[in-house]
């Protein structure tokens, strides 16, 4: 399935786009997909250990599953407050 | 009261807010922009978040904090977009009947608030730099970043780091990114750019040859240009242009490659031109008729347009942007058809407003009031049919852009205001023409020759000087609005517009 990834801050900045469209099994998980997408997009290898999976606007598990539907988000350390 | 918003927070109006005859005790909490931190000066703060998810976080917040404590009111104010030092970024408010619950509340808020809601802010700094925060990244990995990960490793070669005397005028603009124009032939004919019989093509001699580009992009390399655009003319009429690509991508501090291009040649070439090295296309799209295409390029040929569209999203470019140009009496009834599309295929799509720069062009656009069709009417026609535009936060200082997307969450619109609101004060361009001539500005008739010095021996400091000279001769703004503007001799094909 083609999953859509939004982006932010730096990491949108620095694809220069706010969404990547990343294919992945359908019985693809969270974890699978991060890794898909950084070997989609290397450049964003640096990130890895810092951002974290939102799916349908929560926190997500490295081991949940994914379906076509979900909206996803790669949430890198937050600056707010 | 739960809100984020890009208007000034007024103190009153949240206290307000949380009001109430049982409260005995009211807390108010600003969180304003510092001017010092570890010894730099910041100017403003700049904020984005993933809008649906902060605002659920903040609605889980303020039940968990009513949960914990005996409360009246509860409001969260967090601000978007640019705020100055100085001024209020979030307000909290919180009253309770005694003292005790509303300082532990809003307490309790502010430190949530830092740890879980997507929300980020960006820096800008009194020395032109500015960067993201995001805590807990090592400070070395977000610089990098920040200066776009160059995609030969900075270890490769140690004469990237550090960059002598980088490439700042006197307006503190500093130039770190390079229009390359590979050609000053196209295979079409647009209106806007190029008249219909050309009579001055540059004989081939007179283009720089691929190793004079190159060595032209390591000299400015070292002075910390890192992004590069192919543009022409069409780029990619000019043969074995991935032999090109190929050997820029090889620079130390070259980090990002990308191309402008008309789209007729996309389909044979994009495959090979990724393979090159090519990350990131703009490709120019301003219909989806031929009858209209035929009109504004004097050739035909959308369908081959679309056709390279489509193969370079199934290749898996980076980025893959349309830039669409609206004219007065030619475009209008295409806008709404394109945006659409755009929409469909999941295509950020800008419109740059057009600027009468060619000499048939001038004549036709003073007789229809310009020919302009500013961003901002465009806008109104798109909020007439698709509903209100929701201001984005913009990817990019330098990036000239106004960015909306749609409020139903589907595609997403830029607007490239180069003559309502033209964005001078961000430049960071610069452009070498076809024939080795830099320039500082599109609009400028002034010229720095380089090639004469690449092909008389000159020495990579002489090189580097002249674009040095180049970049302190750039003007406040481009002056295309003003009375007097003098537009150049050239046609935009032969500046890599």
């Amino acid at each position: 399935m083609k999953i859509e990834v939004k982006l932010f801050a730096a990491m949108r900045e620095q694809l220069d786009a706010d969404h990547v469209i990343v294919a992945i099994p359908d019985t693809a998980t969270v974890a699978d997909l991060s890794a898909a997408l950084i070997q989609q997009y290397p450049s964003l290898a640096a990130w890895q250990p810092y951002f974290r999976t939102a799916v349908n606007q929560q926190f997500a598990h490295p081991d949940d599953p994914l379906r076509p539907k979900d909206e996803i988000a790669m949430i890198p350390p937050v600056s707010g407050g | 009261m739960i809100q984020l918003t890009y208007e000034t927070i007024d103190p009153q109006r949240v206290l307000d807010s949380v009001h109430s005859g049982q409260a005995g005790a009211t807390v108010l909490f600003l969180g304003t922009t510092r001017e010092l931190t570890q010894g730099r000066r910041t100017l403003s703060l700049e904020y984005e978040c993933y809008a649906a998810m902060a605002e659920r976080k903040l609605g889980e917040l303020e039940a968990q904090v009513r949960q914990r404590w005996d409360l009246i009111g509860v409001s969260i104010l967090h601000r978007l977009g640019q705020v100055d030092v100085g001024n209020v970024s979030i307000a909290i408010a919180v009253s309770s009947a005694h003292r005790k619950a509303a300082f532990e509340a809003g307490q309790w808020l502010i430190d949530r608030i830092k740890q879980g809601v997507p929300i980020w802010k960006r820096e800008f700094w009194a020395d032109g730099t500015c960067q993201w925060i995001h805590p807990a990244m090592p400070q070395r990995e977000l610089s990098r970043m920040d200066e776009v990960q160059p995609l030969v490793a900075a270890g490769v070669d140690r004469q990237v780091n550090p960059i002598p005397a980088p490439l700042i005028d006197n307006l503190r603009r500093v130039h770190t990114n390079l229009r390359i124009s590979v050609t000053d032939r196209c295979n079409v004919r647009c209106v806007y750019c190029m008249p219909n019989e050309v009579t001055r093509f540059v004989p081939r001699q007179s283009i720089l040859t691929f190793e004079e580009i190159e060595r032209f992009v390591r000299v400015v390399a070292r002075l910390g240009v890192k992004r590069l655009r192919l543009t022409g003319g069409e780029p990619l009429v000019r043969e074995d242009l991935p032999v090109l690509i190929g050997k820029l991508r090889e620079i130390p501090g070259i980090a990002d490659l990308a191309l402008t291009t008309n789209g007729m040649l996309l389909a044979e070439q994009a495959a090979e031109l990724k393979r090159a090295g090519l990350q990131r296309l703009n490709i120019s799209l301003d219909c989806l008729s031929d009858d209209t295409f035929r009109q504004l390029t004097r050739r035909s040929g959308v369908d081959r347009v679309l056709a390279g569209i489509s193969v370079a999203q199934k290749l898996n470019f980076d980025v893959i942007r349309l830039n669409a140009v609206a004219i007065r009496g030619i475009t209008e009834h295409e806008i709404i058809p394109l945006v659409k599309f755009a929409r469909e295929h999941h295509y950020p799509l800008r419109f740059i407003e057009f600027m009468p720069l060619n000499g048939e062009q001038r004549e036709q656009a003073e007789e229809q009031a310009d020919g302009l069709i500013s961003g901002a009417e465009i806008q109104r026609l798109l909020e007439d049919h698709f509903g209100p535009l929701v201001p984005r936060p913009r990817p990019d200082p330098h990036q000239p852009a106004v960015h909306f997307c749609f409020a139903d969450g589907v595609g997403e619109i830029g607007f490239i205001n180069s003559v309502t609101q033209p964005f001078c004060s961000t430049c960071n361009r610069l452009r070498i023409t076809a024939e080795g001539q830099v320039r500082n500005c599109l609009f400028s008739d002034d010229e720095w020759d380089v090639r004469s010095l690449l092909r008389s021996g000159a020495s990579d400091e002489q090189v580097a000087d002249l674009v040095r000279q180049c970049v302190a001769g750039k003007q406040v703004a481009h002056g295309t609005d003003r009375d007097g503007f003098n537009r150049p001799q050239r046609h935009m094909n032969e500046l890599g517009g």
